[in-house]
């Protein structure tokens, strides 16, 4: 008993000695902003020539495809910049990538774990975890991402949104199908849709363009979980429809063109840039999605852009997916801000919040749609329309950059 | 009313790919007292194997494989685990489930990564009218042949030796033991046979028109879990009525989903939850489950 | 024989101030994102340990845990938060944050009542499984009521704060301690560790109290409870008021860990997560519970955290095993593990160890046998 207490004590004045002795490691934390050789600002996530950027990404969830394409992607960029021209000829970038699974509390947390030591995130996938994180993107003025074109994501000034909004594209497909023959003055729209932001942005734009033109829109709202299409569809075709919109996800996609096909209901089909994956033309429903399916994407098909088709298959033996150009896009328009950054002598990130505010049209080569950010409002009016096909990336364009009539009034009404 | 025929006759044909899996719940709760949580990852495990073995060696064999991979897998588990633990507090092996199949999941998750692996049926996508209501060959198909499993297994269960066996040990485990009936074996049996159980149904889970094998399907097993508990977790017959009643409820729901607009969008997806609490309430063990009587 | 039991106590005692001590003085060394660790590891106890009474203690299956979780962080960002949103607008009153706590928890316990009558005809699995449909109708409910919820992307939480001390925000008034700034982990840290100490202290306090034996004889036995004059429906009733009032304390913290409250993260894995908790920490004990909340909840953060330097976890976006699937692994293996050979969990381990204190071939291995390649290193992975 005796060496039991002697044992205890000791203990307890052990952890208080240290306790009390410990200078705490924290408190010298310096901080605080310093100028480089060459005159520039330089602050957090820089660390001699080496700019880091955080990316908070899903490659465990579900979003794992489009998650390992950006990543993938980035990851190319970088090497290639950082063996060439670098950032403003002086800084080769270094990423941080933490995998939250699509868990909005862990990547939550994994934003906190690398905040203090990355200038800017070129990647948010998750449009929970964006909308937690506005706050704090706020506070340590973090230019960010999202791996998301919602409305809502464009009224936090941190948010650099790469594409036109989930209603700009929904208005651009339709108008696209209008324009083309494929429906008419007065057709009706058969609406399904994922609940939350995602679904609702796409069907407000659906909602604005039957609007204009004299058409009438039929709602079907589903979770994310539901891949089984066959009742909704059936509404659908017992409702008469004369082209399905759909804001759903790659496996709701290929069930609705399935079920629609068995069906006999022969009509086209108009998506949003998330419902396709070139891996649904290996399904049952892979000829139906070829004849119908029409989509707005925010960047351009790989028939456009060939050579990074090419360097991206050198280096990756994955069927690279339009994630892939997506990534590219925000690699680039993430250099263009620091570039601009830099030319303004102020690499900290209120110089890059700076920077992205005030860097006007970016174009990124014919990548993605043309952007100007500007707070609360589409980066863009235009979107990319492309079909399904055989080809690497499963996608052909159908036309060049398209902006719907509609579009412009659109966004000032809005 | 065609809208309603067509619900309807999808709504069974997603009931009987339902009752397949219940089923598997009741036939393992009977023999061995544990409540699976596990049926999720043997389906998504059966539809893997299925899928991925279809290219190199054709359907029908990657059929078999992936049925019978499935059930050898559940019985291992019985043997490794459930077996070892006989007596021990039904929440303890249940939980010891969810383990397991979070091990599964987990893995296959990590190998289907990011496809969506297709099954390769010879039925593709090709659809059948019957009655002029239209309905994919996949799903036509799931219920005939969950319509003679379920008979095959309904037979077995009132004149093999087995069913027999399982049903008296259902009765009365001890009594059972004292006259010379293997509990050991009859919950081995029972595994395989939900295990097999699962993979059908994993076959026509992932056939159109659902896209094919993606770890989503999984939750297909979860929506199974009220069809047995609402049949009566210790009543066969009351999984094939569950089964049906979920599938049923479920196509409706979401068919009708504006005329039940008040209850929010996307409905259709609570539906066996909303169903199965319903029930309980009436009938606190189901609608054909034995009733607990308690004696002192 | 009574000297002993004094001499364990006082060894108890000692140790319990010792990790005290050690975590009052953690904010002074460890960077944010352990603080951030700690507070939602914090949280995850509370939720654990009221998890615990109901299944643990009393012997009722519960997976609708994440439901409860729900209504405590739902109710006090309704009641603290103003109304905002874009897309979709939601109301709010605006009122104190510790308003707003007590709601949540008062809430989280009034829908632990009105689930009761539901529990009390319902026996063991039936239990279990309706309460499983708890958790759906919950997240139906939070994604269609989205004056309430903020919709399927949900809604900011508002910052803590009590009688014009913030734990985050403005961080007002300014603090510092032996040089260090207090910022918003920091304060959220003690808030934590105040609120998860006082929880576990009542907890087992309720444990040793008439009541608490009540409800281990409702577990072992409701006929022979019965017979000994414990009333079970009430006892039934009154121990899913507390869990879920615990629940809903914990809902709160998680809404100020994360910062915002989405429907999608009171999911049924959510609640399998909690279920694990307490199994792998032992069934009916406090210091398990906390133990097996610490286990689960910090594993893939800190193995992500040392992704680079563990041998069997790869980079994201390499082929192999990442961090959130090795978690996986081993908190699925821990569980079959704990019920196959310690059924007392974690605690169960610890209570053995100081009976005999011979350290050789006492720590069964904590990794899987097949699943996960992870044998090797997982000895040494921290618990």
């Amino acid at each position: 008993m005796n060496t039991n207490k002697r044992r205890a004590i000791t203990l307890v004045s052990a952890v208080l000695l240290v306790t009390a002795t410990g200078c705490s490691t924290k408190a010298e934390e310096g901080g605080g902003d310093t100028t480089s050789e060459d005159g520039v600002k330089i602050g957090r996530g820089i660390e001699g020539d080496t700019i880091s950027l955080g990316s908070l990404t899903d490659l465990t969830g579900v979003f794992a495809a489009l998650g390992a394409d950006i990543t993938n992607a980035q990851a190319l960029y970088w090497k290639t910049l950082n063996a060439g021209d670098k950032i403003c000829g002086t800084y080769s970038v270094d990423e941080i990538v933490k995998d939250h699974g699509y868990d909005t509390q862990r990547g939550i947390q994994l934003y906190s774990s690398f905040k203090e030591d990355v200038l800017a995130i070129e990647q948010t996938i998750g449009s929970p975890i964006n909308t937690g994180l506005a706050q704090q993107l706020e506070a340590d003025s973090m230019v960010n991402i999202p791996g998301a074109w919602a409305q809502s994501l464009t009224e936090v000034a941190e948010n650099t949104v790469v594409g036109s909004t989930y209603e700009v594209e929904m208005i651009n497909v339709l108008d696209y199908l209008l324009e083309e023959g494929e429906i008419e003055e007065g057709a009706k729209i058969g609406h399904i849709y994922f609940e939350g932001e995602y679904g609702e942005g796409g069907l407000a734009g659906s909602e604005f363009f039957a609007e204009q033109h004299d058409m009438e829109v039929v709602e079907v709202q589903i979770q994310p979980t539901d891949t089984d299409m066959t009742a909704q569809v059936t509404k659908l075709e017992s409702e008469g429809v004369d082209v399905i919109a759909i804001t759903v996800a790659p496996g709701q996609t290929a069930s609705i063109a399935g079920v629609a096909a068995a069906s006999g209901l022969d009509v086209p089909i108009a998506g949003n840039n998330p419902v396709y994956a070139p891996g649904l033309l290996d399904t049952p429903a892979g000829d139906a999605l070829k004849a119908n399916l029409y989509v707005a994407s925010p960047v351009a098909p790989f028939d456009q852009k060939p050579e990074i088709l090419k360097a991206y298959q050198a280096e990756f033996d994955n069927d690279p997916t339009l994630g892939v150009m997506f990534g590219f896009a925000a690699a680039d328009v993430m250099r263009q801000i620091l570039e601009k950054a830099c030319d303004d002598g102020d690499l900290t990130p209120e110089g890059v919040l700076a920077a992205k505010e005030s860097i006007g049209t970016v174009d990124t080569g014919g990548i993605a749609v043309p952007l100007e950010f500007i707070v609360g409002e589409s980066p863009s009016n235009a979107s990319y329309i492309f079909k399904a096909d055989d080809v690497p990336g499963g996608a052909v364009s159908v036309s060049d950059l398209y902006e719907g009539d509609d579009v412009a009034a659109f966004v000032e009404g809005g | 009313m065609n809208q309603f025929l067509s619900l309807l006759l999808n709504g069974l044909s997603l009931g009987a790919i339902y009752a397949l899996i219940a089923l598997g719940f009741v036939i393992i709760f009977k023999a061995s007292e544990v409540v699976t949580f596990m049926q999720g990852s043997l389906l998504l495990l059966g539809a893997y194997l299925i899928a991925r073995l279809s290219e190199p060696i054709g359907f029908w064999a990657a059929a078999a494989v992936g049925i019978v991979g499935t059930a050898a897998a559940a019985v291992l588990v019985e043997r490794l685990l459930i077996s070892r633990l006989r007596g021990a507090p039904v929440i303890s092996l249940a939980i010891l489930t969810i383990g397991v199949d979070l091990i599964i999941l987990t893995e296959i998750t990590r190998r289907i990564g990011s496809d969506i692996l297709n099954v390769g049926h010879p039925w593709g996508g090709d659809a059948v009218s019957i009655g002029g209501v239209g309905i994919t060959t996949n799903r036509a198909l799931a219920i005939v042949v969950a319509g003679i499993l379920i008979g095959a297994f309904f037979i077995a269960f009132k004149f093999s030796s087995w069913g027999i066996a399982m049903r008296a040990a259902a009765e009365d485990g001890e009594a059972a033991a004292l006259m010379g009936i293997r509990l050991g074996w009859v919950s081995m049996v029972a595994w395989l046979v939900a295990g097999v159980l699962a993979a059908v149904a994993g076959l026509f889970a992932t056939g159109s028109p659902t896209p094919g094998v993606t770890p989503a399907i999984w939750a297909v097993a979860l929506a199974a879990l009220p069809a047995a508990i609402l049949g009566g977790l210790d009543s066969t017959g009351g999984a094939l009525v569950g089964g049906l009643i979920i599938g049923v409820a479920t196509a409706m729901a979401a068919g009708y989903q504006d005329q039940i607009a008040f209850l929010g969008r996307g409905f259709g997806e609570v539906v066996p939850y909303v169903v199965m609490v319903a029930v309980l309430l009436v009938r606190p063990s189901g609608l054909f489950g034995t009733r607990d009587v308690t004696r002192v | 024989m009574s000297d002993t039991s004094t001499a364990t106590r006082l060894v108890k005692g000692v140790v319990l101030l010792a990790l005290l001590v050690v975590l009052l003085a953690l904010p002074l060394y460890v960077e944010e994102f352990w603080l951030r660790t700690g507070f939602a590891v914090f949280a995850a106890i509370i939720g654990a340990v009221g998890l615990n009474l109901l299944v643990g203690t009393t012997g009722q299956l519960s997976l609708a845990h994440a439901f409860f979780l729900a209504v405590g962080a739902l109710t006090y960002v309704y009641v603290s938060g103003d109304p905002g949103g874009s897309a979709i607008e939601y109301g709010g009153f605006g009122l104190p944050p510790i308003v707003g706590m007590v709601a949540g928890v008062v809430m989280a316990g009034l829908a632990g009542v009105l689930f009761s009558p539901i529990a009390a005809r319902l026996r063991g699995i039936y239990l279990g499984v309706a309460s499983l449909g708890l958790v759906f109708i919950g997240q139906h409910l939070l994604n269609t009521w989205t004056s309430v919820s903020g919709g399927f992307n949900g809604r900011l939480a508002p910052a803590f704060d009590l009688f014009g001390f913030s734990f985050g925000g403005n961080e007002e008034p300014y603090l510092a301690v032996l040089g260090v700034p207090f910022g918003q982990a920091e304060r959220l840290w003690y808030l934590g560790l105040a609120l998860c100490a006082l929880a576990c202290w009542f907890a087992s306090n309720l444990l040793r109290s008439r009541p608490g034996r009540a409800l281990q004889n409702v577990r072992d036995s409701e006929v022979a409870a019965s017979v000994m004059g414990v009333n079970v429906q009430e006892y039934k009733a009154k121990v899913f008021l507390v869990s879920s009032m615990y629940a809903g304390l914990a809902g709160v913290l998680y809404a100020l860990s994360i910062g915002s409250v989405a429907p999608e993260s009171f999911s049924l894995l959510l609640s399998v997560q909690y279920l694990a908790m307490i199994v792998l920490g032992g069934l009916g004990s406090v210091g398990g519970a906390a133990m097996g909340a610490a286990f689960v909840s910090a594993l893939p953060l800190v193995l992500q955290q040392y992704s680079g330097s563990l041998p069997f976890i790869v980079e994201p976006g390499q082929p192999g095993i990442v961090a959130s699937q090795a978690a996986a692994f081993l908190y699925g293996g821990a569980i079959v593990l704990v019920v196959m050979f310690e059924p007392g969990g974690l605690a169960g381990l610890a209570r053995r160890l100081k009976r005999q204190p011979r350290p050789p071939q006492e720590s069964p291995p904590v990794s899987t046998t097949s699943s996960a390649p992870a044998d090797s290193s997982s000895g040494g992975t921290p618990r």
